[in-house]
């Protein structure tokens, strides 16, 4: 499903052409991806994901601000988000019970973990577990968190940071999402 | 082909049963997606879902179009982005309400201009909680844009409406007043339309006629013509295309004077007024006024003539002897007489004609004839003061029905006018003409002329013109006036032409009737 996601952004950004390079790219590197022919409720190899990010970032020579406003953008396209909009009822809810499972919607490995939640200081942390794909979706995911807070949240200003990262000697990875 | 694990079977696992059941609802659930990608796509209405905090979870590309951000814009920002300050109001309007039908609130685009919109909402539930809600614009810029050019139309139309309410108010006052005007006139007033019928008769004119506005108003011409009282009036008015100055005679006491008008709006005639001037005194006056004359010239006439007879008798030698002394005062004396009986001839005259006693006794004649008898009487005067006379005759002998001895008066002041206002060595031309139903006379001068500013008046008593009275002390202005009635009473025309120091023409026609048609008709 985050395929797809991916393939939104290039669309948005570099257009159909832009597509077909990374298409290219990514046959270059043995995996020959359609990106329009990937089922939104199918489920993809994890390597498949990470070649995607890694092969987008490879030929449009994306920086780590870039790779951040895809993840940010993912949750704005998402099949997945519309198909859990309807458990958007309360933040507590959707936080504490909804986003493990929609983190298990979307993957098959790892585990999303609602630590806490502080309306009144504007906070919350997660942590992701058992889920070392590569350094780079850590940022991709940063992005996301963002923006599925924002949603949640109804907030303008939003800022994410990760603060454990299992590349950086952490057990695993914990983000804390802070808004205004 | 799914195979459980372990062991080989032609009838398959429980769990490629479920994988397969997955994977074809898996399906379902993509078709499902891509069907309500294309439906919400296809919307031509705006259409967005909110979460119930009221955060843009999904847009659709109206939705797009209207706001000029992209979908992925949208996602994630509150509906404030469209609705500014109202925004609050709405989510608690969602939230109370089940369904919110065309709610008009402003629209905010990317740009921050604002669109007149219809807002509709309906909550999705689950579970009966509300999820989120579905809402739906309706652009009202082209509706707004006609409902204020309509408004517009509506304002401009009451300010016509209430402009035409005052203009006719004013056309009320207006007709008000005139009505009151035509009402307190001391002249009668009759209006009559396009097709001649009676639509207004003023109080003044219902008294001339001893009768009422009920009796007449609406009536055309020969219906008011069966109206004893009103015959002289209509046989006038349809006698006459245009009356001017008429006079009527209604009754003894009640002498009117009727003029009529075309009545123009916007240059078109919409209709004729009829003005009756009551002249009865005047008239009164006037024939009062003649009599005396009348009276007075009889009674001077006698003694002039008796003081011309005994001039003469002194003149003749019929008395006796008289120096060469004598005989000149005698005879300026005697001039002197002569020019009062004229002027006193002329004043009988005048009355006569005032009187309608100018009696006419018409009779064929040979008109040059005429005219060279009276040439005759000037050419002493003629050799005097050594005029270019001249008579330009016609080459058929005309004969006109005339009263000869009128006829003669009318040709003598002509001329004699003529004589009498060319200086010394002028030239002056008589001219005959015959045209195809009337003759032409005409006298030409080489005299003083006219002045520009008096030539209208030159047809009245007693007018003078203000250069001959500096040259000339004698005539008594009466001469022309007397031409001109003997001219019109032979139902000819009489005109000049004149210019300042240059000379004047004076020209006259008089009908030709043949004598032949005249003797048939007497049989």
């Amino acid at each position: 499903m985050v395929l797809k996601t991916d393939a939104q952004f290039v669309l948005k950004e570099k257009g159909k052409e832009g597509l077909k390079k990374v298409e290219k790219k990514l046959e270059e590197w043995g995996l020959p991806l359609h990106y329009e022919k990937i089922k939104t409720m199918d489920f993809y190899p994890v390597g498949m994901r990470i070649l995607s990010l890694l092969g987008i970032k490879e030929v449009f020579n994306f920086d780590q601000r870039k790779i951040w406003e895809m993840g940010n953008f993912a949750p704005r396209v998402s099949f997945l988000i519309k198909l859990f909009i309807q458990y958007f009822v309360s933040v507590e809810r959707t936080f504490f019970k909804e986003c493990p499972k929609i983190w298990r919607k979307h993957w098959s490995i790892g585990e999303l973990q609602p630590i806490e939640l502080n309306l009144k200081q504007k906070y919350l942390v997660v942590r992701i577990k058992d889920f070392n794909i590569h350094p780079l979706y850590c940022i991709y995911l940063s992005g996301y968190f963002s923006k599925f807070t924002q949603m949640l949240i109804k907030t303008k200003k939003v800022e994410c940071q990760e603060e454990e990262c299992f590349f950086r000697q952490g057990k695993h990875h914990q983000f804390r999402v802070k808004w205004q | 082909m799914f195979l459980s694990a372990g062991k080989t079977s032609s009838v398959p696992s429980k769990m490629a049963i479920a994988t397969k059941k997955i994977k074809e609802l898996l399906e379902d659930l993509a078709y499902l997606e891509s069907y309500a990608q294309d439906l919400f796509s296809f919307l031509p209405l705006p259409i967005f879902y909110l979460s119930p905090r009221g955060v843009i979870l999904e847009a659709n590309p109206a939705t797009e179009k209207i706001s000029g951000l992209k979908s992925y814009e949208l996602v994630g920002e509150s509906i404030e982005i469209f609705f500014g300050k109202k925004t609050q109001e709405i989510l608690d309007l969602l939230k109370k309400e089940k369904l919110i039908e065309a709610k008009e609130y402003t629209f905010f685009d990317k740009k921050k201009r604002p669109i007149p919109v219809s807002l509709f909402a309906q909550p999705r539930k689950r579970e009966r909680e509300t999820v989120g809600y579905f809402v739906g614009i309706y652009d009202l810029s082209q509706i707004k844009k006609v409902e204020e050019e309509l408004k517009k139309a509506q304002l401009a139309l009451l300010n016509m409406l209430e402009d035409t309410e005052q203009a006719r108010k004013r056309a009320e006052e207006e007709k008000e007043k005139t009505l009151a005007i035509i009402s307190n006139f001391s002249d009668g007033l009759l209006f009559f339309d396009q097709q001649k019928r009676l639509i207004l008769i003023n109080p003044q004119a219902q008294k001339f006629f001893d009768l009422s506005a009920r009796e007449v108003e609406g009536k055309s011409l020969e219906q008011l013509l069966k109206i004893e009282k009103l015959k002289p009036l209509i046989e006038l008015l349809k006698k006459e295309e245009e009356v001017y100055r008429q006079e009527l005679t209604l009754r003894e006491n009640l002498i009117l004077e009727a003029t009529s008008l075309p009545i123009l709006r916007e240059r078109k005639k919409i209709g004729e007024l009829l003005i009756l001037h009551d002249v009865t005194r005047e008239k009164r006056i006037e024939r009062m006024k003649t009599e005396f004359v009348s009276i007075a010239a009889h009674q001077l006439r006698t003694p002039l003539s008796a003081i011309k007879w005994t001039l003469r008798m002194f003149l003749d030698g019929d008395l006796g002897e008289i120096t060469e002394e004598q005989r000149e005062f005698l005879a300026k004396t005697y001039k002197s007489n002569e020019r009062m009986i004229i002027l006193i001839n002329d004043l009988l005259n005048v009355t006569r004609i005032e009187e309608g006693r100018y009696l006419y006794r018409p009779v064929f004649v040979n008109f040059l004839d005429l005219v060279q008898s009276v040439i005759n009487l000037f050419k002493e005067e003629i050799k005097n003061k050594k005029i270019q006379f001249k008579l330009i005759k016609p080459k058929k002998i005309l004969r006109v029905k005339v009263d000869q001895e009128k006829m003669r008066v009318a040709i003598q002041n002509l001329i004699d006018n003529a004589l009498r206002y060319t200086l010394p060595g002028g030239k002056v031309t008589v001219e005959i003409k015959c045209a195809k139903m009337e003759l032409e006379f005409s006298v030409k001068d080489s005299g003083v002329g006219i002045p520009q500013d008096q030539q209208d008046r030159v047809f009245t008593k007693f007018f003078r013109g203000a250069n001959v009275i500096r040259m000339e002390t004698e005539g008594s202005g009466l001469g022309l006036f007397i031409t001109k009635n003997i001219i019109e009473a032979h139902r000819g025309r009489i005109w000049f032409k004149s210019k300042e120091n240059v000379g004047s023409t004076f020209y006259f026609t008089l009908p030709l009737k043949e004598e032949f048609e005249e003797f048939l008709r007497k049989f």
